[in-house]
C-alpha cells in the first residue's frame, strides 16, 4: 500500500472516529439567557413604602409600621420589616382593621396609637362591625435588635385606613349551599381587589362557612383542604385553582358539580376570569363531560341559583283583585284571587309564581295565581304582616301579638313556630326572607327609633326551619325621622330602606346585610313626595311606590314615574 | 499450513492488485468515496446534532420561560397578608415539581448561599436526590455571583449530566440542560433559586438514530458505488484485456488475430487502429520473411551449386598437391597453399549448408541417451593436439557419475567441440578448463579459457555468423565464423541453452546448458555462467 492510500485510510479512521464522537454535551459554558427568556418578576409595587431607617425612634417605628401596610399592591414584606424578628414570625395580618382616623404614635418602650372608627373585618373575610373599644388602643411593645427599635408584639392584622381599605378591598361574596344542597346561598365577604382577588375569594370560600352559621348553610368542599400558594388567572382568562390536603377520593358527579358550582359562582365576581381548573389533592376535577376547563358563567350552574325561576312580574291589587304583568298594563289573573274579591290586604306570589298568600283581617289565605282551585286558610289571627316565600315555597309570616312577633314559616300546610332571638317577641313592623331561605331581615320598631336586623335562619336534618341566630343590628342612620317605611331586597346581600323623612320628600338608601355600608352606596336616593312603600326584587328594576305611581329607583339621573292608577300593594313575587 | 498459506493469498492478492486495473480503480474510488461519505456523513452528522440541541435548548427555554410566567402570575396572585415564606417557596416549588412531572424535567429550588454552601447546606426542595446533584456547580456559583454583585437576575443555563434511575433501579447519567432563575418569595422578600433539569435522552436517541441511519446509508452508498464503479470500469477494461489476448497472440506470431471493431467510440477506434498496425506489422514481417526466405535459398543454392565445382577443383588440387614434389619449391608451395584453402572452402561450405538447413528447418534431431562427460572427454581427446600445438593444457572437471541427457550425440559433440577450439583459439596458451554437471532437470558443460576475454556486450555477439571480436586478428584455427552459431542453433533445436561470459584479459566461458529430457522446459542450470574465478561478481 502506497502513502496516498495510507493518507486515504488515515483519513477515513480519523472520520469515522470524529463521527463516532458526535453526541449530546454532558457539560458547558453558562450562558445568561439575556433575551427570549423572561425571569420570575417580582410583583410591581405601586405603593412603597419605606422600611425601617437607622436610628429611628419607637414611635417613628410605628408609625411606619401603619404606614408600611399601606403597600399597593397589598404586601406585608416592608411592614414585617418593622417587627422584632420574633414577632415577624409570629405576625399572621389575616384580619383586617380600619380606621378612619388615629392619634400619633406616642411612648417608647411602649407606643400607644389610639384608632377612631374603627371596623373590622374577620380571617375569613366577614364584616365584623366596629372594634370594642378596647381594641381601639394599639399598644406596641418595643425592644432594641442591632441597636434599632423593633416592635415586639403587633395584633395579628392588617392596620389600615378606611380610606385605603375602600380602595384596596371590595366587596365580593363567596357562595356556600343551603342545607338541602339545592340552591347556593351567598355570603358577603371584603377582599383585596386586583390580582389578588380570585386568590382571596379561593382561600375564604376553601376556609368554608364560620361554625355560627351551622344548619344555615354548607360546603360541599372536602374538609382539609387548602389553597396552594395562589390562584393565578392567565391572560386566557383561566383560574388556576389548586388545593392541597387529604386526598377525598372519588367525587360523586353531584358533589362534583354541587363544588364546580360554588367556585364559578364565586370566581365570576373577578372579571379577570372568565374560566377555572379545579384540582384537588393532586387529582384534577372532571366533569361528566370529562372538561377540567370550567366556565365561570356555564349555564350548568344557574340551577342552584335562588333565583332561576322566579317570576319577574309585577302582581298588585286592583278593586281587591289580583292582577299581573307588566307594570304599565297589568291583568287580572285566572284564580281566586283574581276572579273574587277575598279581601286580601298585603301579599305575597310564590317564586315560580304559581301560589298567592294575602292576608285578611283574620287570616292567612293561599291560593293558586291562576285555576279553578279555592283559596284556604293556612294562618288565622290579626296581626298578620305581608308574607314571603323562598325558594322552598315555605311561606314566611310573622304575626304581631299581645306578647310579640312570632315567626311562623308553612310548609306543606304544616305550620312551625321559629324562634329568632332579637325578633321573636319584638314590634315586628315588616320583614323580608331572602329567596334562598338563609336570612330573615326584620324592622323592628322601637321607641329610639327604627332598627332593621337580621337573622340566620336553620334548619334540621329535613330541611325544617328550627331556629335563627340571634339577630345583629344592620346599622342605619337616618337623615330625618328615624321611621322606616318600607324595606325590600335590591340584590341577594342588599336591602333598600325607604324612610318618608319629610312630607315632600323620601329617600332610599341600601344597606349590606352583613352591616357593613357599600363602599358607592353611600347616598340615599331622593323620591319626591309620599312614598307608601317600596316595590323590589334581587334581580328586578326596584321601585318606590306612591299613591299613583312608581319611582324608578335604579335611575340614578331622571326621576321617571310610571303611572298605576288603581293598583294597590304593587309587588314582585317573592 | 497457514503461515505457509498467508504469505501465499498475499503474493497472489498483491499480484492479482498489480495486474487488475479494474481493481485498483474500484478500491480507489470506494475509498475515496469512502472518506467523502464520511466527511460528508459527519458534516451532516454535526449539523443535526447542533440543530437538535438547539431546537431542545430552545424548547427548553420557551419551556422554562412559561414556568417563570406562570411562577410570576402565582406570585402575584399571592395576597399580601401571607407572611410565611417558607411556605410560600415550598407552595411555588410544589407547583413547579407537579409540572415537572407532567412534562419531564426536575424541579431543585435552593435557598440564597454565600458561595461555599453546598445546596443542602442552603435548604433545598428537590423531586429527588438525584436531581440535587446534577445541578452543575457552575450553575450554583453563577447564581451566587450575581446575587453579590446586586446584577439583575436572568436566568441561565448551561449543558449538564443528569444522574437518574432507569426502570430496572440502576442508575445512570444522561445529558441534560440546567436552566436556573431566581425567584422572589413575596412575604419577606428574600430570593430562591430554581434550577430545572431536562433531560436530552430524548435528543440522544435521535442522534443515534440518525448516525446509524447514515451509517447504513453510506455503507449502502459504497456497496453502490464499488457495483457502479466496476461495471464502469469493466466496460473499458474488457475491450483492453481483448486487445492484450490478440497483442499476445500476434507477438506470439498469430499475425492473422485482429480485434473485433463494434461501434464508433474510442475503444472502436482504438480497436481499428490496431488492426490497421497488425495489418501493416504483418505485411512487413512477411516481406522480410520472403526476404529472408530468398536469402537463405541463395545461399543454399550458392552452396549446392559450388560442390561440384568445388569438387572438380578439389580433384585437380589433389592432384597438384599430391604431384608438389616434382614442381619447384615456389610451385610446389602454391599446391599447398591452393590443397589448404581448398579445405577451408570445403568446411565453410559444409557449414553454409548446415547453416542452410536450420535457416529452412529441415534440421532434425537424432535423440539419445548422451552422457556428456563422455563426448567431453571424446571432444578433448581429438583436440589434444591443436591444443599442444597452441601451447594450452585442456582440463576436464567431471563427477564421477554420468551426466545423461537425451539428445542429438553428433550435434553435441560439434557444439563442444566447437567451444574447445574456440576456447584453443582464445587461450593464449593458458589453461583451458571443462566443466560438466548436472542435476535432476538439466545438464550442462562449462568451457573456461583465460584468454583475451569479451568485452563489454560482446558475450551476446559471439553468436553472431562471421562475428570476430577483432577482425584483423587471424583465424589461427582453422574456423570458417559460422561455429558458435551453429552451435545456437543445435542448443535451440534441443531446447537447451548456450550462453557466453567473458571480461577483457579475464577470459571467458561457454555454457552448454540441455534438458535431461527433450522438449522439457529449462528453469535453472547445474553450473554458473559466470566461473567462481571471476572478479566480477553477480547479485
Amino acid at each position: 500500500m502506497n502513502t496516498s492510500a495510507a493518507r486515504f485510510v488515515g483519513a477515513l479512521l480519523g472520520a469515522g472516529l470524529l463521527a463516532g464522537c458526535a453526541q449530546v454535551p454532558h457539560a458547558g459554558p453558562v450562558v445568561e439567557a439575556t433575551r427570549g427568556l423572561r425571569p420570575v418578576e417580582p410583583q410591581v409595587q405601586y405603593v412603597n413604602p419605606k422600611g425601617p431607617q437607622p436610628g429611628q425612634a419607637p414611635s417613628d417605628v410605628v408609625t411606619g409600621f401603619l404606614v408600611a401596610m399601606t403597600a399597593t399592591p397589598l404586601q406585608t414584606t416592608t411592614a414585617g420589616k418593622f417587627l422584632s424578628n420574633q414577632a415577624r414570625a409570629q405576625w399572621q395580618p389575616e384580619r383586617v382593621v380600619t380606621y378612619s382616623d388615629r392619634t400619633p404614635a406616642r411612648g417608647i418602650r411602649r407606643v400607644v396609637v389610639q384608632l377612631q372608627g374603627a371596623d373590622q373585618v374577620g380571617v375569613r373575610g366577614e364584616w365584623q362591625g366596629q372594634v370594642p373599644p378596647a381594641g381601639r388602643r394599639l399598644v406596641f411593645p418595643m425592644r432594641r435588635e442591632n441597636n434599632e427599635w423593633r416592635i415586639a408584639r403587633v395584633p395579628d392584622a392588617l392596620i389600615v385606613p378606611r380610606s385605603f381599605y375602600d380602595q384596596q378591598f371590595q366587596d365580593a361574596q363567596i357562595y356556600f349551599f343551603d342545607p338541602s344542597g339545592r340552591r347556593l346561598v351567598p355570603e358577603p365577604v371584603h377582599v383585596p381587589q386586583g390580582s389578588q382577588l380570585a386568590s382571596s375569594l379561593v382561600r375564604a370560600l376553601v376556609r368554608g362557612p364560620s361554625p355560627a352559621a351551622a344548619g344555615v348553610e354548607r360546603t360541599f368542599l372536602p374538609p382539609g383542604l387548602t389553597p396552594v400558594l395562589s390562584v393565578p388567572v392567565g391572560e386566557d382568562g383561566v383560574a388556576n385553582v389548586t388545593l392541597k390536603g387529604p386526598d377525598p377520593g372519588p367525587l360523586s358527579q353531584r358533589t362534583t358539580q354541587l363544588i364546580l358550582g360554588q367556585f364559578a359562582w364565586t370566581l365570576r365576581q373577578d372579571p379577570s376570569v372568565t374560566r377555572f381548573r379545579l384540582s384537588i389533592a393532586g387529582h384534577q376535577v372532571a366533569d361528566a363531560t370529562g372538561a377540567q376547563i370550567f366556565r365561570v358563567d356555564s349555564q350548568a350552574y344557574d340551577r342552584f341559583d335562588a333565583f332561576s325561576r322566579a317570576s319577574s312580574q309585577i302582581y298588585a291589587l286592583r278593586e281587591g283583585r289580583l292582577v299581573s304583568g307588566q307594570i304599565d298594563h297589568p291583568t287580572p289573573v285566572d284564580g281566586p284571587f283574581g276572579n273574587y274579591r277575598q279581601g286580601i290586604g298585603p301579599f305575597a306570589v310564590s317564586l315560580d309564581g304559581t301560589r298567592v298568600a294575602g292576608v285578611t283581617s283574620d287570616a292567612l289565605l293561599v291560593g293558586p295565581v291562576a285555576g279553578p282551585s279555592q283559596a284556604t286558610p293556612v294562618l288565622s289571627g290579626t296581626g298578620l304582616l305581608r308574607p314571603s316565600w323562598d325558594f322552598a315555597d315555605r311561606l314566611w309570616n310573622v304575626q304581631r301579638g299581645p306578647h310579640g312577633a312570632v315567626v311562623v314559616c308553612v310548609e306543606h300546610r304544616r305550620r312551625h313556630q321559629v324562634r329568632i332571638p332579637g325578633i321573636t317577641g319584638e314590634n315586628v313592623r315588616r320583614f323580608l326572607v331572602s329567596r334562598d331561605g338563609s336570612r330573615l331581615v326584620a324592622l323592628l320598631r322601637q321607641s329610639r327609633g327604627d332598627r332593621i336586623v337580621v337573622s340566620r335562619l336553620r334548619y334540621n336534618a329535613e330541611n325544617r326551619p328550627v331556629s335563627g341566630t340571634r339577630a345583629r343590628l344592620i346599622p342605619w342612620l337616618s337623615s330625618g325621622t328615624s321611621r322606616v317605611r318600607d324595606i325590600g331586597w335590591t340584590s341577594p346581600t342588599t336591602i333598600a330602606v325607604l324612610d318618608q323623612f319629610s312630607r315632600a320628600q323620601a329617600e332610599s338608601r341600601i344597606l349590606n346585610v352583613d352591616g357593613s355600608t357599600p363602599a358607592d352606596q353611600t347616598s340615599p336616593t331622593t323620591i319626591p313626595g309620599r312614598s307608601i312603600g317600596l316595590a323590589t326584587s334581587p334581580v328586578d328594576t326596584p321601585y318606590a311606590v306612591l299613591p299613583n305611581s312608581l319611582y324608578d329607583l335604579s335611575q340614578l339621573d331622571s326621576t321617571p314615574l310610571v303611572p298605576t292608577r288603581g293598583l294597590r300593594h304593587i309587588t314582585y313575587a317573592g | 499450513m497457514v503461515g505457509r498459506s498467508v504469505p501465499g493469498a498475499l503474493r497472489r492478492g498483491l499480484t492479482f492488485w498489480r495486474r487488475s486495473i479494474q481493481a485498483r480503480v474500484v478500491v480507489s474510488t470506494v475509498l475515496l468515496s469512502a472518506v467523502v461519505v464520511t466527511g460528508v456523513g459527519w458534516l451532516l452528522l454535526r449539523q443535526v446534532e447542533h440543530g437538535l440541541v438547539d431546537h431542545r435548548v430552545n424548547a427548553v427555554l420557551l419551556e422554562v420561560g412559561n414556568e417563570n410566567e406562570q411562577a410570576s402570575q402565582l406570585l402575584a396572585a399571592v395576597p399580601g397578608t401571607d407572611t410565611d415564606a417558607d411556605q410560600q417557596a415550598h407552595d411555588l416549588f410544589q407547583g413547579l415539581a407537579n409540572s415537572g412531572r407532567a412534562r419531564g424535567f426536575s424541579v431543585v429550588m435552593a435557598g440564597p448561599g454565600t458561595g461555599n454552601e453546598s445546596l443542602d447546606q442552603r435548604g433545598v426542595d428537590a423531586t429527588s436526590r438525584q436531581a440535587v446533584g446534577s445541578v452543575p456547580e457552575s450553575l450554583i456559583r453563577h447564581f451566587d455571583a450575581v446575587t453579590g454583585s446586586q446584577r439583575s437576575p436572568h436566568p441561565a443555563w448551561t449543558f449538564t449530566s443528569i444522574r437518574t434511575r432507569t426502570v430496572q433501579g440502576q442508575y445512570e447519567n444522561v445529558p441534560g440542560i440546567a436552566v436556573g432563575t431566581q425567584v422572589p418569595i413575596p412575604a419577606d422578600g428574600s430570593t430562591r433559586t430554581v434550577y430545572y433539569l431536562f433531560p436530552l435522552d430524548d435528543v440522544q436517541q435521535s442522534l443515534a438514530l440518525v448516525t446509524r441511519s447514515l451509517l447504513t446509508a453510506g455503507v449502502l452508498l459504497l456497496l453502490l458505488i464499488a457495483g457502479l464503479t466496476w461495471l464502469l470500469t469493466r466496460q473499458i477494461v474488457t475491450p483492453i484485456r481483448l486487445a492484450r489476448r490478440v497483442a499476445e497472440r500476434l507477438a506470439a506470431g498469430q499475425l492473422q488475430e485482429r480485434l473485433r471493431v463494434s461501434g464508433e467510440d474510442d475503444l472502436a477506434r482504438l480497436a481499428t487502429s490496431f488492426n490497421q498496425m497488425a495489418t501493416n506489422l504483418q505485411r512487413q514481417i512477411r516481406q522480410l520473411e520472403e526476404l529472408s526466405r530468398v536469402q537463405r535459398r541463395f545461399v543454399s543454392d550458392v552452396s549446392h551449386e559450388l560442390r561440384t565445382p568445388l569438387t572438380t577443383v578439389r580433384l585437380a588440387g589433389s592432384v597438384l598437391h599430391d604431384s608438389r614434389g616434382s614442381f619447384d619449391p615456389e610451385t610446389a608451395r602454391a599446391a599447398e597453399l591452393l590443397q589448404s584453402e581448398l579445405d577451408r572452402f570445403e568446411m565453410l561450405l559444409v557449414d553454409l549448408l548446415e547453416i542452410s538447413r536450420f535457416d529452412a528447418g529441415a534440421a532434425a534431431l537424432d535423440l539419445d541417451d548422451v552422457n556428456l562427460t563422455d563426448v567431453v572427454r571424446r571432444v578433448v581427446d581429438s583436440t589434444q593436439a591443436l591444443a599442444e600445438a597452441r601451447s594450452t593444457h585442456i582440463t576436464v572437471h567431471a563427477p564421477d557419475s554420468p551426466c545423461v541427457a537425451e539428445a542429438d550425440v553428433r550435434r553435441v559433440e560439434r557444439i563442444v567441440r566447437n567451444l574447445v577450439t574456440n576456447a584453443i583459439d582464445h587461450a593464449e596458451s593458458r589453461e583451458i578448463v571443462v566443466t560438466v554437471a548436472a542435476d535432476e532437470q538439466a545438464a550442462a558443460v562449462a568451457v573456461r579459457d583465460h584468454g583475451v576475454g569479451l568485452a563489454v556486450g560482446e558475450s551476446a555477439m559471439v553468436f553472431n555468423r562471421f562475428w570476430r571480436a577483432d577482425p584483423a586478428r587471424a583465424r589461427t584455427s582453422g574456423g570458417t565464423g559460422l561455429g558458435l552459431a551453429i552451435s545456437l542453433e543445435d542448443t535451440h533445436l534441443h531446447g537447451g541453452w548456450l550462453q557466453a561470459w567473458g571480461k577483457p584479459h579475464e577470459g571467458a566461458q561457454f555454457r552448454l546448458t540441455l534438458p535431461r529430457r527433450a522438449n522439457r522446459p529449462l528453469r535453472h542450470s547445474p553450473l554458473p555462467l559466470v566461473p567462481e574465478d571471476a572478479t566480477e561478481v553477480v547479485a
